[in-house]
């Protein structure tokens, strides 16, 4: 190998820590505004639950200057509710999930996983970085534009997100949105293009694709996901933006006319939109959930000192769980007038997604059966994330099932769903990652204590926030209602006191999030020196030393086997790294490995 | 670029491909094709032209001259006529997605009942009469 | 375009573009961005294409403006006012006087001949105002109300795109095409004169093309005045029908398309005549040919399905 293209790390801090072509550099700033906006969003949420636990109470503190409406006496306007719900929505999935797992995992860790010195294409990496801040201004510009920020929900259902009489927060903050998501949808775009050549062509001498991490599969995988999906949604928010600034009529019906406002020519669909939406967001959420999977795989094998148990049909589950999720949209649709037939196709096609997510399920169990685990804060979190997808897969089960569909849609039981898929899911398998990689992202060790206590009591409130939404929306409790208890049955003892409850949880799984925040950041200045590998992990981004050099590695490593080769029967060691042979009495299973 | 090309493979040329090569040389393959095009093009509007009034015939004639064109283009100016099979796992999902998208489409927005062949009832909040 | 351009024995040596083309980076990401690009005119042209099948079969007519309720107007009459004639002050006060029109719509009525479309009559008035306008010495002649469920291709009164223009416009796109492969040819042999000569006459072709689509674009939105049957303003713009969002939606985004790609063979003939490309390394020509031709064979479908089908 050749090291002439090796170029020394650059001298300048503005192209070395800002305008870096670093793929490491990237993902630590993808890491970084992802956790800023977390707690922007997590904010937002707590909002929501202040008002849905005690309606109308001026919220302590933020109600002087969220809305300064004397005339309400400090309570919250109900549109301000609507706007509250959109945002959360639309930052913890467009601008933290997505850009933390994709965005910072993936940028840190294919390069690394797979051998190579950088992305395939540095500046198209750092563009699909810089992209996001153009989003980043419009978001946060549109809390401050007449009208405030959309509020036509994180689905952007026309009428209520095209007509400027709708609401208003479909004055300007709808556009503002609607430009949001497409720089973050350009960011995706070419961060994917960019991760799946990587991927292709810049692996390692010996990395086949079949030797290649979950994560980096599960991460490849995702990127396919956004290439072919994506550009779906954006031609569906293209056509939003138009109907609302050029006048065009693809989603308003003929003389639709809403709020008073002028009729307009119309002849178009708003189930149009829907459809287009889901295209992607159905796909969408198996990217928030894929790289999780990824990132549990290697977690558990790791701590359970066990080869993954059926890596090959690990992989073949992943490339199903995409395939079958581009044909399913249709399930988020049931309620929506869509035609009967089209239901039962998607009803069935939903539910055969269970097959993949079974296998899937029972091979993380099957890894760690038997193993020799070792409970630390990265596989706490692994294992939290199992677990929580088993009931945010079952429960979504429900959903896809047309009959149930109908009594449970758009109530508190799929908002409970989401978050256990999302928080639960996704969220953990980021504290894994970041538990997990921090030594190789930042060369320096997290506390374990404060990890288990962190992970503890986010584990606890977590529960108690999101599982008695299930049974307050199988009550009837609707999602996006600011006020519950405007309905008889919902001002039942019971689900006020479930309400309060969920509530004072979520404040407490935000206070939660104070050991993380002080781990990270004071392990970040002062924690250990890792050393190269720390958790004794197979992986090729642990043969090389933590932080990894400029370029990664002092010559491109040679790789052997797949990196689940722990405990191999007569080795010295309990791990084998990908650097290094097999021993030579070892054969694998052709089928499983 | 890192170290991209020291790991890829290099493939012998096949006979075929070695003919294709000693015909490339003059341009005929790619003026031929132009021309296919302009044949085609001259077709499709005398088609509508002439035809404009039986939309099944003109809609299936027009969509196989286009595709024509189409593929002609792709097949020859994009060379995916050299190209490996990679390329067609990158286009052949996209086409298949585009497909099941358009097709999927078609329920919710064309196979709709007429609105205006549906028995309107002479006076509303009277129900329709079972005919006969 | 000089000898020296030329490799010395090109007998011998196999071209580069019929060998198999090995993978590059540079080749994976040109493909899978094109896979994303069929994905996103998959959503414009496949809303457009169901938009078209499924709308309703009395959407737009030759006497009323597109998505007018026409449920009861199955006995209207109205004039088409072929010539306008001597006495236009004259025709416009018949018009007037038959239909009560304001001064403005009359205007648009007479600015819109020889497609003039003056509507709101019964069958005696229709007949009465042809005789009028006869008499006046302008050319009409009675019509009765013709729907249909999109603008039909060569109905003048209901769709003002001119396919002979655009005809002539898509070869035009084609032979810039041809054009490009080759240049692509050329450089793959190393002739270096002829694949800047070739990437220029693709530039001008794909600049013709945008400017033939520039001038559409101003006939339709101001240039021209068009029937109610097409737009109530009397110009096509995108918010007076479906079809009008759907045309300037999907030939705009292709039309962007065209502009990025007359950008990107700008910078790359620029680079051909500072001899950045060789035998051995053409990946941007090819690349930018590769983006060219899609373009292209969007054109191709985009042409059929909105203009002529
Ligand atoms: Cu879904």
């Amino acid at each position: 190998m050749s090291d002439a293209h090796v170029h020394p790390r650059p001298r300048n801090p503005l192209t070395r820590y800002v305008f870096s072509t670093d793929h490491k550099v990237i993902a630590v700033q993808f890491l970084f505004s992802g956790l800023i906006f977390f707690a922007v969003g997590g904010l937002l949420a707590m909002i929501i639950r202040w008002q849905l636990a005690w309606p109308w109470r001026p919220v302590p503190i933020l109600s002087k200057w969220l809305w300064s409406a004397p005339a309400l006496g400090g309570q919250m306007p109900p549109e301000f509710y609507n706007k509250l719900f959109t945002m959360h929505a639309t930052i913890m999935i467009f601008f933290v999930i997505i850009p933390i797992l994709t965005g910072a995992f993936g940028n840190f860790l294919i390069p690394l996983m797979i051998g190579a010195r950088d992305m395939a294409f540095p500046k198209l990496n750092m563009f699909s970085y810089w992209i996001m801040w153009p989003g980043f201004a419009f978001l946060l510009a549109s809390f401050f534009v007449e009208g405030g920020p959309s509020e036509a929900g994180w689905t952007g259902y026309p009428p209520l997100s095209t007509d400027p009489h709708a609401a208003p927060g479909s004055l300007n903050g709808q556009t503002y949105w609607l430009l949001a998501l497409l720089c973050a949808g350009i960011s995706s775009l070419t961060g994917s293009i960019n991760y799946i050549t990587t991927v292709v062509m810049l692996r390692a001498p010996g990395m086949k694709m079949f030797r290649m991490p979950m994560t980096v599969w599960s991460l490849f995988i995702t990127a396919l996901l956004q290439a072919f999906a994506l550009p779906v949604l954006t031609s569906a928010l293209v056509m939003q933006l138009l109907d609302r600034t050029a006048g065009t009529n693809f989603f308003s019906p003929v003389g639709a006319s809403v709020g008073n406002g002028p009729a307009v020519t119309g002849g178009g669909a708003p189930l149009l939109f829907q459809h287009l939406f889901w295209f992607y967001s159905h796909p969408a959420v198996y990217v928030m959930i894929l790289p999780g999977m990824g990132i549990a795989s290697d977690v558990i094998s790791t701590f359970s000192r066990k080869p993954l148990f059926g890596y090959k049909p690990m992989v073949v589950a992943l490339a199903a769980i995409a395939g079958l999720g581009f044909i399913v949209w249709g399930h988020h649709m049931f309620q929506s007038g869509m035609n009967p037939a089209l239901g039962a196709t998607f009803m069935v096609s939903t539910m055969m997604i269970a097959l993949p997510s079974a296998i899937k399920v029972f091979n993380w169990i099957g890894t760690m059966w038997g193993g020799r685990i070792q409970y630390t804060s990265a596989m706490l979190n692994a294992m939290a994330f199992v677990s929580m997808f088993i009931i945010g897969g079952l429960s979504g089960i429900f959903m896809a099932a047309t009959p149930v569909d109908i009594h449970i849609h758009d109530t508190y039981f799929i908002v409970g769903h989401i978050h256990y898929v999302l928080f639960g899911g996704s969220t953990f398998a980021i504290f894994a990652g970041v538990y997990y990689w921090f030594p190789k992202i930042f060369g320096r060790t997290m506390n374990e204590g404060l990890g288990k206590v962190h992970f503890l009591f986010t584990f606890i409130f977590m529960t108690g926030t999101f599982l008695f939404m299930h049974i307050v929306g199988w009550h009837g409790h609707m999602r996006r209602i600011p006020d519950p208890t405007v309905y008889e049955f919902l001002r039942a003892p019971g689900v006020v006191w479930m309400n309060q409850f969920m509530t004072i949880c979520a404040f407490a799984l935000g206070l939660a999030q104070v050991p993380f925040v002080l781990n990270f950041f004071y392990s970040l200045v002062a924690g250990p020196k890792a050393e190269a590998n720390p958790w004794k992990a197979n992986s090729l981004e642990w043969t090389t030393a933590s932080p990894p050099p400029h370029y990664n590695f002092e010559d491109l490593p040679r790789v052997f086997h797949a990196p689940y080769e722990y405990s191999v029967p007569g080795g010295e060691e309990d791990y084998l790294p990908q650097t290094s042979p097999l021993p030579p009495n070892i054969t694998l299973d052709p089928v499983m490995a | 670029m890192t170290e991209a090309d020291a790991s890829l493979p290099i493939v012998p040329a096949t006979p075929a491909q070695a003919a294709a090569a000693a015909d490339v040389e003059s341009h005929a393959p790619y003026l031929k094709i132009l021309f296919a095009l302009f044949l085609l093009t001259v077709g499709e509007y005398l088609f509508a032209r002439f035809l404009k009034d039986s939309p099944g015939p003109l809609i299936f004639g027009l969509v196989l001259l286009a595709s024509a064109k189409a593929a002609l283009v792709a097949w020859y100016f994009m060379h995916l006529k050299y190209e490996r099979f990679w390329v067609f796992l990158v286009i052949g999902p996209a086409l298949l997605m585009a497909f099941i998208l358009t097709l999927l489409l078609f329920p919710d927005f064309v196979m709709l009942p007429d609105p205006l062949g549906e028995p309107v009832p002479a006076t509303s909040g009277e129900a329709p009469r079972p005919a006969g | 375009m000089t000898s020296a351009d030329a490799p010395p024995h090109p007998a011998h040596r196999p071209s580069a573009d019929a060998a198999p083309a090995p993978a590059t980076p540079g080749k994976v990401a040109i493909w899978l961005f094109l896979a994303t690009e069929i994905m996103f005119f998959t959503g414009l042209l496949g809303s457009y294409i169901v938009f078209r099948a499924g709308s309703p079969p009395t959407s737009y007519s030759n006497l009323y403006a597109p998505a007018a309720q026409l449920d009861r107007l199955k006995d209207a009459r109205g004039v088409v006012l072929g010539a306008v004639g001597p006495d236009a002050d004259g025709v416009a006060g018949a018009i007037a006087s038959a239909t009560g029109k304001g001064e403005a719509e009359v205007a648009r009525i007479l600015a819109a001949a020889p497609h003039g479309v003056v509507n709101g009559l019964d069958e005696k008035g229709a007949g009465e105002l042809t005789a009028a306008l006869g008499k006046l010495g302008a050319k009409a002649e009675a019509a009765s109300l013709r729907t249909s469920n999109w603008p039909r291709p060569y109905d003048p009164l209901t769709n003002p795109l001119s396919i002979d223009l655009t005809t002539v416009n898509t070869f035009i796109l084609i032979c810039s095409s041809a054009t490009m492969v080759l240049a692509v040819s050329a450089i793959q042999q190393g002739r270096k004169g002829r694949c800047s000569l070739f990437l220029l006459a693709t530039l001008v072709l794909g600049g013709t093309f945008l400017g033939v689509q520039v001038f559409e674009y101003h006939e339709l939105l101001e240039g021209r005045s068009y029937p109610i049957g097409i737009s109530p303003t009397g110009h096509f713009t995108p918010e007076v029908s479906l079809f009008a969002s759907c045309f300037f939606t999907v030939t705009g985004f292709h039309g962007l398309h065209v502009a990025a790609g007359v950008v990107t063979l700008a910078i790359v003939f620029l680079g051909s005549l500072l001899g950045r490309f060789s035998a051995q390394d053409f990946g941007a020509v090819e690349y930018a040919g590769l983006y060219w031709h899609f373009v292209d064979v969007v054109w191709i479908l985009l042409f059929t399905i909105v203009y002529l089908i």
